[in-house]
């Protein structure tokens, strides 16, 4: 797609969804690559193109006709949304210019210590 | 193969195998805990959402249903799903126990209640100071009364004299403070002499002539394989997983059947002021009604993108507003309609359900209840949680709800509560277990979760498990 609206570049996110595919160890990891490859192939059977080789007013146009209004795989497709979300707002440069202060700098955690021991009853 | 030898073998170290590990190794049973994800102690977490719920989440988070159109949120990691909850404890209604009756799973409620309370008070419960409460929750409240609904506070067990009400407790907890399974029963189980093994997957129980002699494991990121014999064997898995195994060891009758959830949608109001909820309790209070549940909540910035409507210039608007956004949450016990069932190519469970039009139309009602609180508390704009952005400028709009909202494909819905799947009945055209928690088919194999849950209980179920587990233990402990 194209990246976030706060700066954070398309490839930055899509690094930041492999992290976090990778960090997961999830059995399923190939369904989301499954739908990636998806997204990316079924623009040929319309537009003789893969997603990522479409202008952004064809990508908008799929994204908006067949995804978010559509049915059956332009639904399943419409999934890709929570990665680009998880890529872009999971990185802290985006985070921050939404007015987001991670709890680190947050002032009133300035004095607090990072452990504390259970207590048993 | 390595052999481990004990008297019970608890698969699965959440609000269920926690409480049932530190009951037997109290009294003196030899008591291993294998649990699938990593044991993240609270001084290695991190406040990166990015980093911590591929760590903590099965499925790195990303598990759902099989038509992909319904999250389910369980945790992955020593504690199970209590190290990512929010620690609230909210008891049954007497009726889900009358409801769970009449399925043939009677269950002594009094005694129940006092199986609450001891759970209650080895968690420290308490009510978070109103100081823990975020500004969009106050407005919800408002709202709220204004509306003559009586928000309640919450019970939690969040240790509120060493809570900081940092409001990223679905990440752990790096304080320490929280008093999930992981701070709580697991080292205590451990201090009485539980042994627990971290990052092993049980693959299978081996049956004969209706004993289980021993199960399989695997081991770490090499995938060492491990042979466990115990006496018995308790299965903590959680609604899906502990089905997924039984159903994997060849045990299958009526085993993932009854799957129900607490499946939820999220609201999102726009206010004039800057709210900045997410520095504070993610939630601290709750309105119950008939049929749903409301709980007015916050997330860290990248749940709460994730939890937010619009597509690309929309969600990125709402997004730069996020300080301004308040968010809040219907919560419907579904009918137990769903299914675990093993996939036939990849081997692994899948998770069917869709809900019904009953409970649709209970989804449909708490989220313009949501509208209405908010209007009331002076929200300009409240959001609907479909793919397409639909705004509602007024308490009237929430009549359009039904049109924009028909089935669960139209609304992002999801649910960190799986209940049933070994559904209890002592009637065995119906149950998996009985109501001693034994599996109706094996001599020494029992399970004790929320999937013994006969059918959706409406609340957060936490609190229900542990003192399930709690009346459980010694019912296992006396067959072992």
């Amino acid at each position: 797609m194209d990246g976030s609206p706060h700066g954070i570049s398309a490839e930055a996110i899509a690094d930041n969804v492999e992290t976090f595919l990778i960090a997961g160890r999830s059995r399923r990891a190939w369904r989301v690559r499954a739908l990636l490859t998806l997204v990316e192939l079924l623009p040929v059977a319309t537009y003789g193109r893969r997603f990522g080789a479409l202008t952004r007013a064809e990508r908008r146009a799929i994204i908006e006709k067949q995804w978010i209004t559509g049915k059956r795989l332009g639904r399943v497709c419409a999934k890709v949304k929570n990665l680009v979300v998880l890529g872009a707002y999971g990185d802290p440069r985006a985070a921050a210019r939404t007015g987001y202060v991670p709890l680190g700098k947050r002032p009133r955690f300035g004095h607090v210590k990072s452990s504390m021991p259970s207590v048993t009853p | 193969m390595k052999t481990e030898e004990v008297d019970l073998c608890i698969i699965g170290s959440g609000a269920g195998g926690a409480v049932l590990a530190h009951e037997a190794a109290r009294k003196g049973l030899r008591t291993l805990v294998v649990e699938r994800g990593p044991y993240l102690r609270t001084d290695a977490m991190t406040t990166s959402e990015a980093e911590m719920i591929p760590r903590l989440y099965k499925d790195g988070g990303m598990q759902m249903n099989t038509a992909v159109d319904f999250f389910i949120l369980q945790g992955s990691c020593v504690g199970g799903s209590t190290t990512v909850s929010n620690m609230v404890l909210i008891r049954a209604g007497d009726e889900a126990f009358a409801r769970w009756g009449q399925l043939g799973a009677e269950l002594p409620v009094t005694e129940l209640r006092d199986c609450y309370t001891r759970i209650e008070e080895a968690l420290e419960a308490g009510i978070a100071p109103p100081s823990a409460a975020s500004r969009s929750t106050q407005l919800f409240e408002m709202g709220a009364r204004t509306l003559g609904f009586v928000p309640q506070p919450m019970l939690k067990a969040l240790g509120n004299a060493r809570c900081h009400a940092c409001g990223n407790c679905n990440i752990g907890c790096t304080f320490g403070a929280k008093r999930s399974a992981l701070t709580t029963f697991i080292p205590w189980a451990e201090a009485q002499g539980a042994r627990v093994l971290a990052d092993t997957t049980v693959t299978r129980l081996h049956v004969t002539r209706g004993r289980v002699t021993h199960a399989e494991a695997v081991s770490g990121r090499r995938g060492e394989r491990l042979r466990i014999r115990a006496r018995s064997f308790a299965l903590c898995g959680g609604a899906i997983g502990s089905s997924a195994l039984l159903l994997a060891s060849g045990v299958k009758r009526n085993v993932g059947t009854r799957l129900s959830f607490n499946a939820g949608a999220m609201m999102v109001a726009d206010f004039d002021e800057a709210l900045d909820a997410y520095d504070a309790d993610q939630m601290t209070s709750y309105v119950l009604a008939d049929d749903y549940l409301i709980e007015a909540t916050h997330n860290p910035i990248m749940s709460a993108a994730l939890t937010t409507p619009g597509w690309m210039d929309d969600h990125a608007a709402l997004m730069k507003r996020s300080r301004h956004l308040a968010y809040a949450g219907a919560m419907v016990g579904t009918e137990a309609t769903g299914r675990v069932v093993m996939s036939r190519w990849f081997g692994h469970e899948e998770t069917r359900f869709c809900a019904t039009e009953r409970d649709m139309g209970h989804l449909r009602d708490g989220l313009a209840t949501i509208a209405r609180i908010f209007f009331a508390a002076g929200a300009r704009r409240v959001f609907l949680p479909t793919e397409e952005l639909f705004t509602l400028r007024s308490a009237s709009d929430a009549s359009t709800i039904p049109a924009r909202i028909r089935t669960m494909r139209d609304v992002q819905c999801g649910s960190s509560h799986p209940q049933g799947g070994n559904p209890m009945s002592n009637d065995r055209r119906l149950g998996v277990v009985d109501t001693d928690f034994a599996v109706h088919d094996l001599d020494n194999a029992f399970v004790c979760d929320a999937s013994v849950f006969p059918d959706a209980i409406g609340v957060n179920p936490m609190n229900t498990v542990m003192a399930l587990a709690l009346h459980a233990a010694p019912r296992i402990m006396a067959r072992t």
